[in-house]
């Protein structure tokens, strides 16, 4: 049996998804900006879906620039935002946690003559008023904060945020990828200047993201070419990827509420077991105010990338946050911000469950996860009250 | 070419050296210097030939299954042989393994051979 609980790292693309890109994969191919009838039932198909990302957010189709990603949405936000108004202010703040590509956005402006605070987080991952105002000054042109981590599903209140933000005359950019069709959006409510989006994230295809620009809200595009996406976004538009997006998009607004509910007590009893039938693991991330499939667990003695594998031979797909998965041998900056030592986040593991996971799928891996640590642990050279273990 | 994780695994489902010697003659630890990881060596020595190896680890399971490699090449070595161990002769013996950080391929031998120098010592003393 295969058990695919990482819907974190993405999502399988809905059937209904996929039936709605097909046609313009196929006889639908036609460049969105020519002025024939072919090129016209795509710039169609693409405002329709652009109506359907604006509305599962609250917000005007005229406030959506597609784009080729989540990444590209978050970068054209921090650097476009940055860019255009460098005059009012030269300081961006970020939280600690947030995704490499809002982090690294940032501290590529570096080099452009910002200068960039890094916000920290309590130890269940949230973005404190407090610390924001600590952080903020009055040269503060820029606020970015996620509505939801990625890693330990922590969801942040963002409204709070981005009001304290604007008392200072700063903009707000939320990074709303991973939350997305998962919990309710409101750009209104959340009264943010900017919000990135993606469609892998929902059962849409990869290729495909968006930012939110509120009406009035000045960037600079990063990619200049023909001018599509009223020039914020130059290139010939992927048009059954946006087609796919929006579909997505008017499918969660659909069954978002009834899937979390779902999810919610799926993953609440998952967790449940994880912690009684296993000793000496934690749940990182906020206990309540989480995304409604996300776990993130931290198994003490144990190694999380050979946990990840071995759980691999046992049919089930998960990630961690291990520094033995990283490229620069670093344990996950989400983990080390909640306060996890080295060794905690070592034994760190991601379990995410999403639109398409049945009880049998999550009933395998609690199945076989005792028997795996309990092998990992036998071989470990680590116990109890060891360097770096409570 | 085998991806990563089926050659890992292939060496880790036939792993027979994982464990503890209660009466070793030599033990070591080592640690990767970056991310962590460690392992443990145990041997036991009969007339200057590793008769038995163990380890045990807290690593990825890269680090896992070049332990594993390790102890098998150790067991009917002769402990200057032990010494001279190096990543390249465990991958001779044992066929390619994928592209991992060297260090993660590594530090089943340097425990193996802070081991071998542990057992080195008590004959010295």
């Amino acid at each position: 049996m295969r058990a695919y609980l990482d819907y974190a790292s993405t999502t399988p693309l809905d059937e209904r998804v996929l039936e709605a890109m097909l046609p313009w994969l196929r006889e639908e191919f036609a460049n969105p900006t020519g002025i024939y009838s072919l090129c016209q039932s795509a710039k169609r198909a693409v405002e329709e879906a652009r109506e359907s990302v604006a509305k599962l957010i609250g917000a005007s189709s005229s406030e959506i620039v597609f784009t080729s990603s989540g990444t590209e949405a978050c970068n054209l936000a921090v650097k476009g935002y940055a860019l255009a108004n460098r005059r009012r202010g030269r300081h961006i703040v970020v939280s600690a946690v947030e995704h490499m590509a809002v982090l690294e956005a940032c501290r590529a402006m570096e080099s452009q003559g910002f200068s960039v605070s890094v916000v920290g987080v309590d130890e269940h991952g949230c973005v404190t008023p407090e610390a924001l105002e600590q952080a903020m000054s009055k040269d503060t042109l820029l606020v970015a904060v996620q509505l939801a981590n990625n890693e330990i599903g922590t969801v942040q209140e963002v409204a709070k945020l981005a009001e304290l933000a604007h008392e200072h005359g700063a903009a707000f950019f939320c990074d709303a990828c991973i939350a997305n069709g998962s919990i309710p959006i409101d750009v209104e409510e959340l009264d943010v200047e900017l919000l990135a989006m993606s469609a892998h994230k929902m059962y849409g295809p990869k290729g495909a993201g968006a930012l939110y620009l509120a009406e009035g809200t000045r960037i600079e595009p990063l990619l200049h070419g023909g001018g599509q996406e009223r020039g914020y976004r130059s290139g010939t538009e992927n048009v059954p990827a946006i087609v796919g997006f929006g579909r997505a998009c008017e499918i969660a607004g659909e069954v978002m509420q009834e899937e979390a509910e779902r999810l919610r007590r799926l993953r609440d009893e998952m967790v449940r077991r994880v912690m009684s039938e296993i000793e000496d693991v934690r749940l990182n991330g906020h206990p309540e105010r989480r995304l409604p499939g996300n776990a993130n667990f931290a198994f003490a003695y144990i190694e999380g990338e050979s946990l990840v594998l071995e759980l691999d031979f046992a049919g089930v797909s998960v990630s961690t946050g291990s520094a033995c998965t990283s490229p620069t041998l670093e344990p996950s900056h989400v983990l080390t911000a909640i306060g996890l030592s080295k060794a905690q986040a070592h034994g760190s593991l991601r379990v995410t469950l999403g639109r398409f996971t049945r009880k049998e799928e999550v009933e395998h891996f609690l199945s076989v996860l005792p028997g795996v640590v309990e092998r990992l642990r036998k071989i470990s050279p680590f116990k109890r009250g060891g360097e770096g273990y409570v | 070419m085998q991806v990563r994780a089926e050659r890992i695994a292939s060496i880790l489902r036939k792993a027979e050296h994982e464990g503890v010697i209660e009466d070793a003659d030599g033990y070591g630890r080592a640690e990767h210097p970056l991310c962590g990881d460690a392992v443990e060596f145990y041997i036991k020595v009969e007339g200057g030939v590793i008769s038995r190896a163990r380890f045990r680890a807290l690593a990825c399971a890269a680090a896992i299954a070049t332990s594993e490699l390790a102890a098998q090449l150790a067991e009917g070595m002769r402990v200057e042989q032990a010494e001279e161990l190096s990543i390249e002769q465990v991958e001779l013996a044992a066929g390619a393994l994928p592209e991992i950080n060297r260090c993660c391929k590594e530090v089943g031998i340097r425990a193996l051979k802070s081991a071998v120098a542990d057992y080195r010592g008590k004959q010295n003393t």
